[in-house]
């Protein structure tokens, strides 16, 4: 599985880790005025947009096939570097983006600051519930067709575009003040050690569930 | 042992499959598969890979199941797929490192030499290879990890004959090393000739003959006829009659039942690998 990793890395992605902090950092200097929402809804959509870039490349998935590694054993192995992507991904654009001395949106800039435990976890959430539609989904896709990816990958992002433009327009819904919302009522819900541990745990269930639905499904497809 | 053992394997499209096939290729040999584009070459190639999931059937890597013991079954097989290589924007060098991470058995140093004797050069990027670069750099891939079991889709497609030449002499050489097995498709017989020790035929997603070489030269004969006997197209030892400017061609696989059949100066020659598929693949 490792020897996947590596591979994974050494093959892809360790050149989007390049294209990802260019991308966040447009949404970023595009909106100026922005608040948490930028970090919370456009970083996954661009890791997801590196994912995606990634699992295009279906002669590297056939090479891997033709390996002596399993194919759950593969599946897996994406699962995990994946998430290694995203991690490193999140690390390397907080480093990049003080570095630069960019003004950070309320939400990171109190999660730099405080270790805010509840900021951690929704952020983990949020990649997880990324994580979860989108390799179930683009396992399905696999040799059915690049296009399908390509289009879907750009209308997530036609999507977090004409959003935002509506947001500064004052013209669109505040999902923003949803998540807000929702963040407050789960610091009511966080309020005891025990709840951390609880919402670590059901985060690893959720991800081993996804990962093992992301096993079921690559083990049946045909390449 | 068998190198390879495939029984009664099935696999469907809407408007293919693979029927049948039953194969066995013993350690040592190499086995030549022919067939017209589109018989089932690739497909089968992919099946034995498990890139395609078999319907029904059995396939044995050196006794090893290709599904339920998929590592070890792979830990044996170097494979050759029809479309090589894939990502144009990397270099040969990021390529192998990222090929080699996957094999215990990676041996370095054949492979700098076969990329010397290939004269590629290790930091050139894969798109800037023409066809026949790619499939010499394949192969040197797929030969540096010391598999047992050589699995090569139409390695000689759309070479040229110096760059053929030198592929079939790569080949040749590996085959020094008798534990490793060659199974090698192509739609050109004349790779096969003088190297192949079995020839198997597919056609239309059946397996419509498998002989080793030495059966084929013993018993195995083209036949000049200006008519057929009666009902000699019914025998099973008649494999394809095709009609020619002075009557017919016929291939027989056991000359020597037939022979009392025949008239006394009927002419007979062995055929070569191009002469069997001609008389037993059908046409369109």
């Amino acid at each position: 599985m490792l020897s996947v990793i590596k591979r994974d890395w050494m093959l892809i992605r360790q050149k989007y880790l390049f294209l990802m902090p260019v991308l966040s950092m447009s949404l970023i200097l595009l909106f100026p005025k922005g608040d948490e929402g930028y970090f919370i809804i456009g970083v996954p959509v661009v890791f997801i947009f590196s994912v995606f870039i990634f699992i295009q490349d279906d002669n590297s998935l056939r090479q891997l096939l033709s390996m002596p590694i399993s194919r759950a054993g593969i599946a897996r192995a994406r699962f995990l570097s994946g998430w290694v992507f995203m991690s490193a991904g999140l690390v390397y654009i907080v480093v990049l983006g003080f570095g630069l001395g960019l003004v950070y949106p309320s939400a990171l800039t109190a999660f730099i600051r405080h270790l805010d435990l509840l900021t951690l976890f929704t952020y983990l959430w949020v990649l997880s519930a990324m994580a979860f539609i989108a390799y179930p989904v683009l396992f399905l896709f696999i040799g059915k067709g690049v296009q399908a990816l390509v289009a879907f990958t750009l209308g997530m992002n036609v999507l977090l575009g004409v959003y935002f433009l509506m947001r500064f327009n004052a013209a669109g819904p505040d999902i923003f003040e949803i998540l807000k919302s929702l963040i407050m009522s789960l610091q009511k819900y966080h309020s005891s050690p025990l709840n951390y541990v609880a919402s670590a745990l059901t985060l690893l269930i959720v991800n081993s569930i996804n990962m093992k639905l992301c096993e079921w499904i690559f083990t049946r497809k045909e390449f | 042992m068998n190198a390879l053992q495939i029984n009664a394997l099935t696999k469907s499209f809407s408007k293919f499959s693979l029927e049948n096939i039953n194969l066995e290729l013993p350690q040592g040999y190499i086995m030549g598969l022919v067939g017209k584009n589109g018989a089932g070459k690739t497909t089968l190639f992919k099946t034995i890979m498990n890139h395609l999931l078999k319907d029904h059937g059995d396939i044995q890597i050196y006794g090893y199941d290709h599904q339920k013991d998929e590592v070890q079954a792979k830990s044996r097989i170097a494979y050759l797929s029809d479309d090589p290589i894939g990502i144009g924007e990397m270099s040969l060098k990021t390529h192998k490192d990222a090929f080699a991470v996957g094999y215990p058995t990676w041996d370095e140093a054949k492979f700098q030499v076969l990329l010397n004797r290939f004269k590629l050069n290790q930091k050139a990027k894969v798109k800037t290879l023409s066809k026949g670069m790619k499939v010499k750099f394949g192969i040197s891939l797929a030969l540096s990890h010391n598999a047992q079991l050589i699995l090569l889709d139409e390695p000689t497609a759309g070479l040229d004959p110096v760059a053929r030449n030198e592929v079939m002499g790569l080949l040749q050489e590996e085959l020094q090393d008798e534990s490793k097995s060659i199974l090698f498709s192509t739609h050109v017989t004349s790779d096969l000739e003088g190297i192949a020790d079995y020839l198997t035929i597919i056609d239309q997603g059946h397996i419509i003959m498998s002989e080793t070489g030495e059966t084929i030269n013993d018993n195995w004969r083209i036949l000049k006829l200006e008519d057929l006997p009666a009902g000699i197209s019914s025998l099973d030892v008649v494999k394809g009659i095709k009609p020619t400017s002075f009557g017919y061609s016929l291939l027989t696989s056991d000359f020597g039942k037939l022979q009392e059949r025949l008239p006394a100066d009927t002419t007979s020659e062995t055929p070569n690998y191009a002469d069997i598929m001609i008389h037993m693949v059908k046409g369109e």
